[in-house]
């Protein structure tokens, strides 16, 4: 009886450390193929004919955070937020893209909507810097200068009438703030105060 | 100086003007206290909202975060919503000056955005603030309402504003510090009393100057009354500005002291050589008559006709020449003066009796008039020849059966004495001659009386005077009830 007892328990103590094993693998898989998927997302993306100069530069930016996601597979928090700041360059690379399909017939509401839309994303941009210096980032400045860019290209689009571009470089200018942002989360995970200007 | 010895007049302006003085005082302290505590208001008035906007636009960039994002901040592990909130609350507070915020989720505190260099004194009371922050969220209003406090805390006055997110769990919050306005408070507070210590202060200055000079001008004047009554006078030392013009009317009355001096000497010159031409002129007469008559009276006596009554003319003119000198030396000589307080009547009754005689000859009334109240300081002697001299000009100009009338009248600081005759008057080119001496109009008059009786007057500090007309003369002597410094 006894004897049944300890080979019970010593089967449970198996049973316990093959599924927490396995747990692991099923992390550790699912971060491996996150990191695949986005590096397919990414070879797409640069794939793109005649890509613009800030694609260039999120193709690029995206391309050296996602190696360093690879790197960070040990800490679980930091890759999250590095893959998210990938797909939000991917997104706003691809926003970019879209934004240079044709115009198409605008809906009744667009102009609000759009302004609306440019409206959050101005407050948006507004935030670039602070995320910036937090991300600790090199690159981090000419991240607020092209978030810049593209939300003052959206605001001409709309400006022109151009609604659905305008908010395809709005969105554009919004995933870099985001991507920004991640950056920052990564970075600092007992920020200081910020300092207003 | 007591206000009790002050004038009615005097007492009742420097009351008015003491009211006067702090009624705008306390005017201009209403004033700047309520316009101090009107700054106030609105200064608070300005935080708190201030305060609310600033809440409300944080409330709306979290919900328009939540809505919009691709994940939600609540999602978000704490450390990461941590910097996302602060990135949003930072970016909404950059707007408003001296404002700070954040936002409380789950009963705590989070993403605090404070302004740059904030008082070290300050950011040691973080904690407390917090306290007053969750203490606020607990009372904070329903969702889609906002609500302001004002906290008074050790190191200032403190605005804080709140209002529920969405979830109903988690306020937006926002605080504005007013640390500067109960200071600025206190110090409008000194600033109000000094002024109004300087406003009462100057009040006081003001009476005090203003008394010192109605000071000064009474003692000038009363001085220069005095100085009017006697010559030798001068003013006192008076202070302040005062000194000056005591100083500078003394010397002007010194100066006018030497050259009067100097007039009179030359005046006398003066009257003395006209003197000497009238006595040359008086003299000249009777001694021509007096040799025309001792040339007759030797061809008489070598004829051997002459007479006792030749010599006689001789003999008159030669008492004429003695009352001539008699009367000069009695104008010229220096006489004893000893005025004294004198009743008019027994004056005027010995007068009258002096010249009656003569009155009688010439058949004239004398009328007597005199107040027997009028009393005057005077030489009895020297005035009672005075009346002679007078009554027997007014005798010798009366026509027969004439009325010569002396009356004598009190007045406020003296006595007028008049003598009155209803003879032809003076003719007009004679009457600016009247008081020269040895000037006259009848024959056998040695001119001297009138001006010996001007003399006698001026020593009395009085004057003698007369008006003249077809109907008579009437001389007028005003003497006053005290002898003036002119008599010595």
């Amino acid at each position: 009886m006894r004897r049944l007892a300890k080979i019970l328990m010593l089967a449970a103590v198996c049973a316990a450390v093959v599924s927490l094993y396995a747990a692991e693998d099923k992390r550790a898989r699912r971060q491996r193929e996150r990191l695949e998927n986005l590096s397919e997302k990414l070879s797409r993306r640069m794939a793109t004919p005649d890509p613009q100069a800030v694609q260039g530069f999120l193709h690029a930016q995206a391309g050296l955070l996602l190696e360093r996601a690879r790197q960070s597979t040990h800490e679980a928090y930091v890759l999250d937020r590095l893959c998210r700041a990938v797909e939000e360059l991917l997104e706003a690379s691809e926003e970019v893209f879209d934004s240079r399909k044709p115009e198409g017939k605008h809906d009744r509401d667009e102009r609000r909507e759009t302004a609306e839309e440019l409206q959050r994303h101005y407050f948006r941009v507004q935030q670039a810097d602070y995320f910036a210096r937090l991300s600790g980032l090199k690159e981090a400045p000419t991240y607020v200068v092209h978030a810049r860019s593209l939300y003052q290209q959206a605001r001409s689009a709309y400006d022109a009438g151009l609604y659905k571009k305008a908010q395809h470089l709005g969105d554009a200018a919004d995933g870099l703030v985001d991507a920004l942002e991640n950056l920052a989360q990564a970075a600092v995970r007992t920020p200081d105060p910020p300092v207003l200007k | 100086m007591r206000l009790s010895s002050l004038p009615a007049n005097l007492r009742v302006q420097v009351a008015v003007m003491a009211v006067g003085t702090l009624s705008v005082a306390a005017l201009v302290a209403v004033l700047i206290r309520d316009v101090a505590g009107r700054t106030e208001d609105v200064l608070l008035g300005e935080a708190r909202a201030q305060a609310l906007t600033a809440c409300r636009e944080l409330r709306r960039q979290f919900e328009e975060r939540q809505r919009y994002g691709d994940e939600t901040l609540e999602a978000l592990p704490p450390d990461a919503r941590e910097v996302s909130l602060r990135g949003l609350a930072e970016t909404v507070l950059r707007a408003y000056e001296g404002m700070e915020g954040g936002f409380v989720l789950s009963g705590e505190v989070v993403a605090h955005v404070r302004p740059p260099q904030q008082a070290a004194a300050v950011a040691q009371n973080v904690e407390a603030e917090r306290s007053l922050v969750r203490e606020a969220a607990e009372r904070a209003p329903p969702v889609g309402e906002s609500s302001v406090q004002s906290e008074s805390t050790p190191y200032g006055l403190v605005v804080v504003a709140i209002t529920r997110l969405d979830s109903g769990q988690s306020s937006a919050w926002t605080l504005k510090r007013l640390a500067g306005l109960q200071t600025l408070a206190a110090r409008r507070k000194l600033g109000l009393s000094a002024l109004t210590l300087l406003a009462v202060l100057g009040a006081a200055g003001t009476v005090s100057i203003w008394i010192s000079l109605r000071r000064g001008l009474a003692r000038l004047k009363q001085g220069l009354r005095r100085m009017e009554a006697r010559m030798d006078y001068r003013l006192p030392a008076v202070g302040g500005d005062f000194s000056g013009i005591a100083l500078a009317v003394n010397q002007m009355a010194d100066r006018r002291a030497v050259l009067e001096t100097e007039l009179r000497r030359k005046d006398r010159l003066a009257a003395l050589g006209k003197l000497v031409a009238g006595v040359a002129h008086e003299i000249r007469n009777p001694l021509n008559s007096m040799r025309l008559t001792l040339e007759l009276l030797g061809r008489k006596v070598t004829r051997g006709s002459a007479s006792a009554s030749d010599v006689s003319a001789a003999q008159q003119e030669i008492d004429r020449l003695d009352a001539i000198l008699a009367r000069l030396l009695h104008f010229g000589l220096a006489v004893p003066f000893d005025p004294q307080l004198q009743a008019l009547e027994p004056l005027f009754n010995r007068a009258v009796g002096m010249v009656r005689e003569q009155a009688r000859q010439k058949s004239v009334s004398l009328v007597v008039e005199a107040a027997r109240e009028c009393r005057v300081h005077a030489d009895a002697s020297q005035l009672e020849q005075v009346l002679i001299n007078l009554l027997l000009n007014a005798v010798e100009a009366s026509p027969p059966g004439g009325v010569v009338k002396l009356s004598a009248h009190n007045l406020e600081r003296g006595c007028r004495i008049q003598v009155q005759d209803n003879g032809t008057g003076i003719a007009k080119h004679a009457r600016e001659h009247v008081f020269d001496a040895f000037f006259t109009t009848r024959a056998g008059g040695s001119g001297l009386g009138l001006a010996v009786s001007r003399e006698i007057i001026d020593r009395h500090g009085g004057d003698l005077s007369f008006t003249s007309s077809p109907q008579g003369t009437t001389f007028e002597v005003m003497l006053p009830s005290e002898v003036s410094n002119r008599a010595s």
